[in-house]
């Protein structure tokens, strides 16, 4: 008992400190949740809180980008095929949602929490939806495996207490909005400028190209686009820029492919 | 008898190559709930309901259904309702229950973050704040029913 009190006055304080509203706490989930932060259970950023900063980065996307495309038909066919991949990935969590920017460039996105962004000049390009479900399910991979929210995932600002604060409510003073905004910004530098570690993209392509297979698209639908836009490229145009070298993904996809 | 027992193991190397499962290894459920069913169809008996996260031994695969033991029993859960690890985070369940209770009304009505506002707002992207807004309202059209109709149309997930 004594351990229970120490932990939820521990808790209290972490969540008074992080600048959580308390209002709505209900306290006997709290001490159930507070165990499981003493052993390690509630670690990074939760799922409030990364649909929180994947709004904010969406935002960042779609005004680099263009704006969005706001065509009902072409949103509902990329939402189709892309609410079809995700009905089947491993993060039910999420409610996954899939638009077009409106840019002439060759490129994707994935938002924390679940927006995924393709270009037009991309959705100009495939041919199918075995090609368009290869894209969407590379992005879909980066959120489920977390490698955007990652970023912040060890910022000391969004641990323990965050994961929390995911039963709790949104965000609501200004410390909250100053913290997310310095989140969101991290991300969208890291995935607009600077792009994912390679090893993440890979990672993305394997299990995409898994995810796909599983769901009934081709295997083989996003080493095809990539073949596609391999022939258009040249030293002036790169497809892609934020991502890894044409070839280098093409030989690994290809790889991946052949062993199935 | 020679035959069938070639096509069961085709189908078995041909899930194994399309996903990471195997025979006599864990999986894990990922919904809220997953329906353990009598046969390797969408259609089936529901023998058992699991909850997240729960592990089943895999004990064979047919085509892109994994057969599983379970305490309740042995049944049938098709491949992309389970996970190759378990589900990492224990706080997902309160959400998940959560997203899986919320009507599309109630979803398609809920208006951007306060944060996000006050974000666009600052760095002057109200417009951008639109267009997400948009987005999320024609995303969420698609209730759970139109894909799942849109599956068994296009035989995609256990309606191959």
């Amino acid at each position: 008992m004594k351990k229970i009190l120490l932990l939820a006055a521990l808790f209290t304080a972490t969540a008074a400190f992080a600048g959580f509203n308390l209002g709505n706490l209900n306290v006997g989930d709290t001490v159930k949740n507070l165990g499981k932060v003493a052993h390690g259970v509630f670690t990074g950023v939760g799922p409030k809180e990364e649909q929180t900063i994947g709004e904010s980065v969406s935002v960042e996307i779609i005004n680099k980008y263009g704006g969005l495309v706001r065509d009902e038909a072409i949103t509902r066919r990329v939402n189709l095929v892309g609410k079809s991949l995700a009905n089947y990935c491993d993060r039910q969590d999420l409610v996954f949602r899939f638009g077009v920017l409106n840019s002439p460039s060759i490129n994707a996105f994935s938002a924390p929490g679940g927006t995924v962004l393709i270009t037009k000049g991309l959705y100009d390009q495939v041919q199918n939806d075995d090609q368009l479900a290869g894209v969407l399910a590379h992005e879909i991979s980066h959120v489920t495996k977390r490698h955007a929210i990652s970023i912040i995932d060890r910022d000391e600002t969004f641990s323990g207490a965050a994961g929390v604060a995911s039963n709790v409510g949104a965000a609501s003073s200004k410390a909250d909005i100053a913290k997310y905004s310095k989140g969101a910004g991290k991300v969208s530098t890291t995935l607009m400028d600077k792009g994912l570690d390679p090893s993440k993209e890979f990672e993305a392509d394997k299990a995409g190209t898994q995810l796909a297979a599983t769901v009934g698209y081709a295997a083989d639908g996003l080493e095809q686009f990539l073949k596609l836009l391999q022939q258009h490229e040249t030293g002036k145009t790169k497809f892609f820029p934020t991502h890894p070298p044409l070839d280098k993904r093409i030989q690994k996809l290809d790889a991946e492919v052949a062993r199935r | 008898m020679k035959r069938i027992n070639l096509i069961f193991f085709a189908c078995s190397l041909g899930a194994l190559l399309v996903t990471g499962f195997e025979a006599g290894k864990p999986a894990f459920t990922k919904r809220y709930e997953t329906a353990v069913l009598k046969d390797p169809q969408p259609m089936a008996e529901s023998i058992a309901t699991l909850p997240y996260a729960a592990e089943v031994k895999v004990t064979g695969l047919q085509g892109k259904w994994a057969n599983v033991s379970t305490t309740n029993g042995a049944g049938w859960i098709y491949l992309g309702n389970l996970a190759e690890e378990k589900p990492a985070a224990d706080h997902s369940v309160d959400w998940l229950r959560a997203s899986a209770n919320e009507t599309t009304a109630s979803v398609a009505a809920r208006p951007l973050d306060e944060v996000t506002k006050e974000y666009a707002g600052q760095k002057g992207m109200t417009s951008a704040a639109d267009d997400l807004q948009w987005l999320q309202a024609q995303s969420d059209k698609l209730d759970k029913k139109t894909v799942t109709d849109y599956l068994k149309a296009s035989r995609k997930g256990e309606y191959q």
